[in-house]
């Protein structure tokens, strides 16, 4: 542990580095959820949020380390659903590869925070022929979850364009998932 | 302005998923297997007890074992005689790490106006579900076999829905209190149900997304080792962020 760290502090103390922040939206695991009654699954749900991120040369002007911390703002799962809603935090170890001028590879692994919240309460529903009554939870849950992340970023002088893919679960058949982003970033 | 107060007092407080009972009770394992009793006859719901075991797990295959962000997994059990087993005493046949799928030639179905019934019993004091069950009405005035495949597979994963413990949604998915003919994926509060009961592991680094612990605001487990390297990296990262250093270069 204590050499792990000391690798760290020895990479961030390079001194060529960059660090820039993002606003994008974040499309939850695309094709796994039924949207409405008509059958449609979810493909474009543009969940909005931001980031920050920092670039640090590994090799020099082909390679870059770029890790990311980011914030999926909470928002409701059914549209009248007020109580209960979710947001993500994710930090993503990526490394950026470029193929030409101002076009990188990016790369690497992440971990995503799903918050689930809930604010307690009852409510009696049909169930068969009578009713019965069912809970609301008044906690505040995380799951975590691990990924595995790849996409292309176009950078323009001080911008950059990016569509970053991120599989959950990724050496789980049954389980695994797509989720993307689409991220506009300022270099600071 | 009478509109708008009539739109708020009704969209205001509103949930959407919920759990069978005011507790919070979960299987304590990952892993559930789903095991068919084979002490009464299927034939009036129209199929035998394999097939009964084969599209209930191809139900929680379509249904629960497709979200990421849980670690709840079900497995192929088998089918068995068991010591007992009716709706008025739905568990006593069941054992802990299972959920017992059967059906039931009995009057008690057409009270309930029921297709199935599912649930669970809890005798650990922490909550664990040692029990769960569902069962299919094998009587003569049964509707199961009336319905499509898709509508079966959606009542099965509906029935183990609350096996494991969730409740009713008031709105459209899979735990809706009523058949949806055109369901065939659980919604996204289906979704975040079942991870709020079962969220994936705090404390590993889960590729495999298949195990897990609980991790509550408030209580439960505190961060692990992996969550230790990422907050040390993250501390690393914002104060260097927020140090004057000079831009690298683009390509």
């Amino acid at each position: 542990m204590k050499n792990f760290l000391m690798a760290l502090v020895l990479l961030f103390s390079q001194n060529l580095y960059s660090a820039g922040v993002g606003i994008g939206g974040f499309s939850p695991f695309v094709g796994v959820y039924q949207k409405d009654e008509q059958g449609s699954s979810n493909t474009l749900d543009f969940k909005p949020y931001i980031s920050a991120f920092g670039k640090i040369p590994v090799l020099k002007g082909q390679l870059y380390f770029r890790p990311e911390l980011g914030h999926v703002f909470s928002y409701k799962l059914l549209s009248n659903n007020k109580n209960q809603s979710q947001s993500f935090t994710f930090v993503l170890f990526n490394f950026s590869y470029g193929l030409f001028k101002g076009f990188y590879i990016n790369s690497g692994v992440g971990t995503f925070w799903q918050k689930i919240k809930s604010v307690s309460g009852s409510k009696t529903f049909n169930n068969g022929n009578s009713t019965s009554t069912y809970y609301y939870p008044g906690l505040t849950v995380t799951s975590t979850s691990s990924t595995f992340n790849l996409g292309i970023e176009q950078e323009l002088k001080n911008i950059s364009l990016s569509l970053m893919t991120y599989w959950f679960a990724p050496l789980n058949s049954e389980k695994r998932a797509l989720s993307y982003t689409l991220n506009l970033s300022y270099f600071l | 302005m009478k509109f708008f107060i009539l739109f708020i007092s009704f969209s205001f407080n509103l949930h959407a998923w919920t759990l069978s009972s005011g507790a919070i009770t979960r299987f304590p394992s990952d892993t559930i297997a789903l095991n068919v009793a084979t002490n009464d006859s299927c034939s009036n719901a129209g199929i035998t007890h394999n097939e009964l075991l084969n599209e209930a797990f191809e139900a929680a295959e379509q249904y629960w074992n497709k979200v990421p962000t849980s670690r709840l997994r079900f497995i192929k059990g088998t089918t068995k005689a068991v010591d007992a087993y009716s709706i008025a005493n739905q568990t006593s046949g069941s054992v802990k790490g299972e959920i017992l799928l059967g059906c039931k030639d009995e009057a008690d179905f057409n009270t309930l106006g029921a297709i199935a019934v599912g649930g669970r019993s809890i005798t650990f004091p922490d909550g664990s579900i040692s029990k769960a069950w569902v069962s299919i009405d094998g009587s003569a005035s049964s509707t199961y076999d009336s319905l499509s495949k898709t509508e079966r597979l959606a009542v099965l994963a509906h029935e183990i829905g609350h096996a494991i413990g969730l409740g009713h949604s008031e709105q459209d998915s899979l735990m809706y209190f009523s058949v949806v003919p055109t369901r065939e994926k659980l919604s996204d509060d289906d979704i975040a149900a079942v991870s709020w009961l079962y969220p994936n592991r705090s404390d590993s680094f889960d590729v495999l997304g298949n195990c897990g612990t609980i991790a509550m605001v408030g209580g439960g487990n505190g961060p692990g080792p992996f969550q230790f390297i990422l907050t040390a990296m993250l501390g690393l990262f914002i104060s260097l962020m927020f140090s004057k250093r000079p831009k690298a270069s683009l390509l």
